[in-house]
């Protein structure tokens, strides 16, 4: 059912303030404040809990109820409320939209219009690192709850007249602040015009995280892959802005969501920028390798195991024929099992309180495999591979990635086990066919590797020394097109 | 939506069929030796002429091979032990290849797999029946999954003797040739021959050379040296350590090896480091004249206390008396290759092919004899590079 | 998904798409072919073929450019008509279904011989177009996109492979040079210049290419690269193995990297990586071809895409690819038919297309 406010404010308060009370009536936690500026009824209407009691007491009703000085109604704003942040409404349905986001509403006698005074305060986090975007080198800040000090954090690092933050208020119940940013000169008018005309599109009753909006936005929710980053960290939101990226916010989430996002922005860390090549480089070419190999190691001990063990070498084949013998199960199960249990350790370690998660990783690890070993459930093979895919599962830094991973590891085994390594380049040929026809908001979703501009590749496997990186990307179709000279 | 149709019939075929190849690795068992020998019955070649190919019940059971499969077992490990295993055997009489390995399936509880084959013994009395030596043949070329790279070893006597053969410093046997045959880089006096040079050889000319293994049963021990000389299918016979180490030079193939001259009743060694071979050809009534250029270098490795060699006089002389000595000595055994078993080893036939396929042309009817006829000489060259640590 | 913008392809795509899709299977047995008909010098018969190869492109090009660049069912449909322009039509479809499916049947048969066994040949038909057809709906950028991207995945590890080989080859296996009577180097071109099929595709792509002046230049280098690596391959398995051996082995290549070792490697057959990699070789060839002849067929018949006329081969593909009772009868049925559809595809048809252009320059049709 459609929510229903008056828009029209009545000179006479007492109309004013009986519809406001009829309206939100059974809530004890909003405040009417009537009183008196010299002889003008006044009201000051707001949530406690959200409105700052200490702004309102001191700046508001203190310098109207203590004015002995002859009123003319435009004199209060100009000249006797002190308070920065005052807009005048002449809707009462943006008044009262006001007061529930933590403003105060005020109503004066005789007027037709009111003033919203901004008071938003109310306990929040302090900024804090994010847990999961730990860097080595970096800023320790992260986004929190509210959505003016996130867009704080992005504004002291892009202080160019040409960022916008654009609102919106999205959800028609939960009517949430969102704002759209991006820097207007680089970003491309495509992708932008892409992004307002998807937000539009978006009706739904609440957004109670900016993961709403990221599946109401997203090109295909029926891939593993996710086409839309999300992150804590402000220095990632504005190097994506520089970028020519557009960033959302959304109020209540301290996660910011990055359109549009390709492939090689998943396995990128803001620390690779902040060390020096080398290490950079180095370090990517770490990741990209034990991606690769908490891909496809439990699929390749399968169909090596079960199909085609000629190809390793001799006192390797001996060795895991001899570590298999009196397990009763086949490799293709065992792995299966060993997938599972991952899962199922993962969710129980994030669900578990801090102190006592670490304990359960390293008693289901390590001694609950170890007893499964000498049990002679599972191979001591089995258990290397599950470690090793396991630790290699987590250098990426998005988190979303290792879950779209994990799923087609979870095809890659089954396929390697109805035709050993023959299904397993199936697999991975089908899914490069699913990531070259991915779009994000228009851009491949391989990026680089698509277009295949040379100058794009500095920032792919290896990262170019910082000198070198003169032009922003070139499958961004940005419009300023230099970084440096 | 039809990619959706289909995809839901095919995961229902796969669930209900199964997975067809999957044959879990430790129910294989992974043959590391074969060993072919001369069947009982390997010389009733004519009844098996007599049958024609439209014949029911052709499954005969004439015992024409004797094969032996080699495999670690692997058995009576848990998950907690590893490493080498005891080798055991299968001895198993067929008419061919295929029925030995059907036989041998049928005495082996697991799955028999050529994947990781390292060795072939052959045994010298299966070269006396060349018909069923080219049947094997066939079998080894045209199965896949053998690997080119085993290594073929010609025994003496019968083959089962070898593979149950245990040695001192190695588990199994095929550990223990293999790592004679890796030894061969300083042991002159073995030319190790894998699968691929041994059916390339054959199928060119119909010769080939190959390690010999005897064994000693008084004393349980396993030698290998010299080599066995096949020619058209059949064992000629066999060259001692030293001709082989000649034949080796010749070839151009050597990687090192020692050689020794006396002087003053004590004897000086040479350790060869490496040896350049070139070839030239004369043509001339009808008569083929290679000259072989052979450089060696080395290091002199023992002498006599008291004798001193750091001076050039002394060194060239050394050098001049080795040069003599090993020409003489290659070419006697160059005749005794043409004449006794007119077999090309050195590699003369294939110089012709290539550098002057116009000559080839002329005498590839009559390659033996001309071989017979031609006239070699070999010209020595050695520099002695080192002597050591003391003067 | 329609195409908002026509010209999608650039020069490096034009050239991924042309080495990958004549390359294919056919490579690994190549050698033996070669080595049954001219010995050593098979070479020689590469080079040769290579630059007749080229004459016929350069001919395909210059028809196109005098055409406008447009789709060869336009070029065809303006210059001869509709009647033989659904018939020829319906021929390149034919050639390229039935080229695909022996393909397909000599590619199984070789998994079947080195990687799985038991596994029954109807199943992996199945899957294989399965995939492919996967790939032919995404449209030609997708496809392009794929060729570009397969073409390093598929050649820098078979190059390492081949720079690793090196090691056990005898390079004077080739000779002798030149013994062989002059009409086997004949029978050689005439065997070998069906290795080059596949630049067919050129009728798909060059509507779609950015940059039209360069569509020679690049389409020389793809050409070369072709030979060189051809001739690499030859040089290399008759190195390795000899002549003789050579003449026998049916899929020689193969045989010569699984005897390949790198010393101290953990991997000790390359044979399993190299036949991951090979898959793609197959398969790119594969979905071109499928894509080629999809294609047409949507031209022919007018539909709206490419999903249905992609649906409508697939049966052909399998019943075809069954046909053959073994693989000697798949050879066969290659060297018998396959020399007679490049002569009318290859040779004659581009042939006609130039001279009836050329006799009608600047007349009806899309010129620009």
């Amino acid at each position: 059912m459609k929510e229903e406010i008056r828009e029209v404010i009545s000179a006479n308060i007492d109309d004013n303030i009986q519809y406001l009370k009829n309206l939100l009536k059974d809530n004890s936690d909003i405040v009417y404040r009537e009183f008196y500026i010299d002889n003008i009824k006044a009201l000051i209407m707001y949530v406690d809990g959200m409105g700052d009691k200490i702004l309102l007491d001191n700046f508001v009703l203190e310098s109207l109820m203590l004015n002995r000085k002859e009123l003319k109604a435009q004199d209060i704003k100009d000249k006797i409320l002190t308070v920065s942040d005052l807009k005048e409404v002449k809707k009462l349905k943006e008044g009262v939209n006001a007061v529930l986001s933590g403003d105060t509403l005020m109503l004066l006698d005789g007027m037709d219009i009111c003033y919203i005074i901004g008071t938003r305060f109310w306990p929040a986090r302090g900024v804090s690192e994010p847990s999961r975007e730990t860097v080595l080198r970096g800023g320790r800040d992260g986004f929190t709850e509210t959505i003016r000090f996130n867009t704080a954090l992005v504004r002291r690092r892009i202080r160019d007249t040409r960022l916008r933050i654009v609102p919106k208020m999205i959800g028609t119940r939960s009517k949430s602040d969102v704002s759209v940013m991006y820097i207007e000169d680089i970003a491309d008018d495509k992708i932008v015009n892409e992004v307002f005309t998807r937000l539009g599109n978006i009706n739904i009753d609440a957004v109670l995280d900016s993961g709403y909006i990221e599946q109401l936005i997203e090109d295909n929710s029926w891939s593993p892959f996710p086409q839309i980053q999300s992150t804590e960290r402000p220095d990632v939101v504005s190097a994506a802005l520089y970028e020519g990226r557009v960033a959302i916010l959304v109020d209540n989430s301290p996660f910011a969501i990055i359109v549009p996002t390709i492939l090689p922005n998943l396995f990128q860390s803001p620390d690779d920028y902040y060390q020096r090549w080398i290490y950079g480089s180095m370090l990517r070419i770490i990741r990209l390798f034990s991606i690769i190999l908490s891909l496809i190691l439990p699929a390749l001990y399968v169909a090596v195991t079960s199909f085609h063990p000629s190809i390793i070498p001799t006192k390797l084949a001996y060795f895991i024929a001899a570590s298999r013998e009196g397990v009763p199960f086949p490799a293709f199960v065992e792995a299966l099992i060993m997938e599972v249990n991952l899962a199922i350790l993962l969710e129980a370690i994030a669900r578990l309180p801090r102190p006592i998660g670490a304990t359960i990783g390293i008693v289901g690890g390590l001694i609950i495999g170890q007893a499964a070993v000498s049990a002679g459930i599972v191979s001591p093979v089995m258990i290397i591979i599950l470690s090793i895919t396991a630790i290699t599962s987590f250098t990426t830094p998005n988190y979303e990635i290792t879950s779209a991973f994990r799923i087609i590891r979870l095809l890659l085994i089954i396929a390697s086990a109805i035709i050993g390594l023959y299904g397993i380049m199936l697999t991975l040929i089908a899914v490069l066919i699913h990531i070259i026809k991915l779009k994000s908001f228009g851009v491949p979703y391989l990026g680089p590797l698509v277009t295949f501009n040379k100058k794009d590749f500095k920032d792919m496997l290896i990262r170019a020394p910082l000198k070198h990186f003169k032009n922003r990307p070139i499958y961004m179709n940005t419009e300023d097109k230099i970084r440096q000279k | 939506m039809r990619i959706k149709k289909i995809l839901i019939i095919l995961t229902c075929c796969i669930f209900t069929t199964g997975c067809w190849d999957k044959v879990e690795i430790d129910r294989r068992t992974f043959v590391s030796t074969i060993g072919i020998d001369a069947g009982e019955e390997i010389s009733k070649e004519k009844e098996l002429k007599k049958l024609s190919p439209n014949e029911p019940f052709s499954e005969s059971n004439v015992k024409r091979l004797n094969v032996t499969y080699g495999f670690p077992d692997i058995s009576d490990f848990g998950p907690q032990k590893g490493g080498i295993a005891q080798e055991k055997t299968i001895n198993v009489d067929a008419y061919s290849m295929e029925d030995a390995f059907i036989k041998a399936t049928g005495k082996n509880s697991r799955n028999i797999s050529f994947g990781h084959s390292k060795l072939l013994i052959m045994s010298n009395d299966f070269f006396g029946y060349p018909e069923a030596v080219k049947e094997v043949l066939d079998y080894l070329q045209r199965e896949p999954s053998l690997d080119r790279n085993a290594l073929v070893v010609i025994a003496e006597g019968k083959v089962e003797d070898y593979m149950k053969y245990k040695p001192d410093t190695e588990k199994n046997i095929q550990e223990y040739i293999h790592g004679l045959i890796e030894n061969s880089d300083r042991n002159a006096s073995i030319i190790p021959t894998d699968l691929n040079e041994f059916l390339t050889n054959l199928d060119e000319n119909g010769n080939a050379i190959l390690p010999y293994l005897t064994i000693d049963k008084h004393k349980n021990e396993i030698k290998l040296s010299g080599t066995g000389v096949i020619k058209d299918y059949t064992f000629k016979g066999i060259l001692s350590p030293t001709e082989t180490a000649d034949i080796k030079i010749l070839r151009g193939k050597l990687k090192g090896g020692k050689k020794v001259i006396y002087e003053e009743g004590h004897p000086i060694d040479f350790q060869i480091d490496g040896i350049k071979r070139k070839i030239t050809m004369d043509n001339k009534d009808d008569k083929l004249i290679f000259n072989i250029n052979v450089n060696m270098e080395g290091q002199i490795k023992e002498y006599y206390l008291g004798k001193q060699l750091l001076s050039t006089k002394i060194i060239s002389e050394i050098e001049e008396n080795f040069n003599e000595s090993l020409k003489d000595e290659m070419e006697k055994v160059v005749k005794i290759i043409q004449s006794k078993y007119s077999t090309d080893l050195i590699g003369l036939r294939e110089y012709v092919q290539k550098y002057d396929p116009s000559v080839w042309n002329i005498v590839k009817k009559d390659w033996d004899e001309t071989y017979k006829n031609a006239v070699i000489n070999i010209y020595v060259n050695t520099h002695i590079r080192r002597i050591g640590a003391i003067r | 998904m329609v195409l908002n913008n026509k010209d999608i392809v650039s020069s490096y795509g034009l050239f991924a798409t042309l080495v990958v899709t004549i390359i294919g299977v056919n490579v690994f047995s190549y050698p033996n072919e070669l080595a049954n008909l001219v010995g050593g010098d098979g070479w020689l018969v590469i080079l040769l073929s290579g630059i007749i190869a080229y004459i016929l492109i350069s001919f395909i090009c210059k028809a196109e450019k005098n055409n406008g660049y447009s789709h060869i069912y336009e070029i065809l449909e303006n210059r001869f008509g509709k009647i033989i322009a659904i018939l020829v039509g319906l021929e390149l479809t034919w050639y390229s279904t039935f080229f695909i499916s022996m393909g397909l049947r000599t590619f199984t048969e070789e998994i079947k011989m080195y990687l799985l066994e038991q596994t029954p040949t109807e199943f992996i038909f199945l899957v294989t177009i399965l995939m492919g057809t996967y790939l032919v709906r995404g449209e030609i950028d997708n496809l392009i996109k794929f060729n570009e991207i397969s073409f390093w995945l598929m050649f820098i590890p078979v190059i390492l492979v081949l720079i690793f080989s090196i090691y056990h080859v005898d390079f004077t296996n080739i000779l002798p040079a030149f013994n062989n009577p002059p009409n086997s180097y004949a029978k050689g071109i005439i065997a070998s210049i069906n290795r080059f099929m596949g630049f067919q595709i050129l009728f798909l792509i060059i509507p779609f290419v950015k940059d039209k002046k360069s569509i020679n230049k690049v389409a020389r280098k793809g050409i070369w690269f072709v030979v060189v690596f051809y001739i690499a391959v030859f040089i290399l398995t008759v190195g390795v193995f000899g002549q003789n051996q050579t003449k026998i082995l049916l899929w020689p290549v193969i045989t010569m990297v699984k005897y390949i070792n790198i010393p101290g490697s953990f991997i000790e057959r390359w044979e399993g990586i190299i036949m991951s990699i090979w898959i793609i070789f197959y398969f790119t060839t594969f979905t071109n071809h499928y894509y080629f002849a999809s294609d047409l067929l949507k031209k022919i018949f007018k539909f709206k895409d490419i999903k249905l006329s992609a649906a409508i081969i697939v049966p052909f593909i399998y019943l075809i690819a069954l046909y053959p009772k073994n693989i000697a009868e798949a050879y066969v049925l290659t060297s018998k038919y396959s020399p007679i559809f490049f002569l009318i595809n290859l040779i004659i048809l581009p042939i006609a297309l130039l001279l009836v252009s050329s006799s009608k320059k600047g007349g009806n049709g899309n010129s620009r």
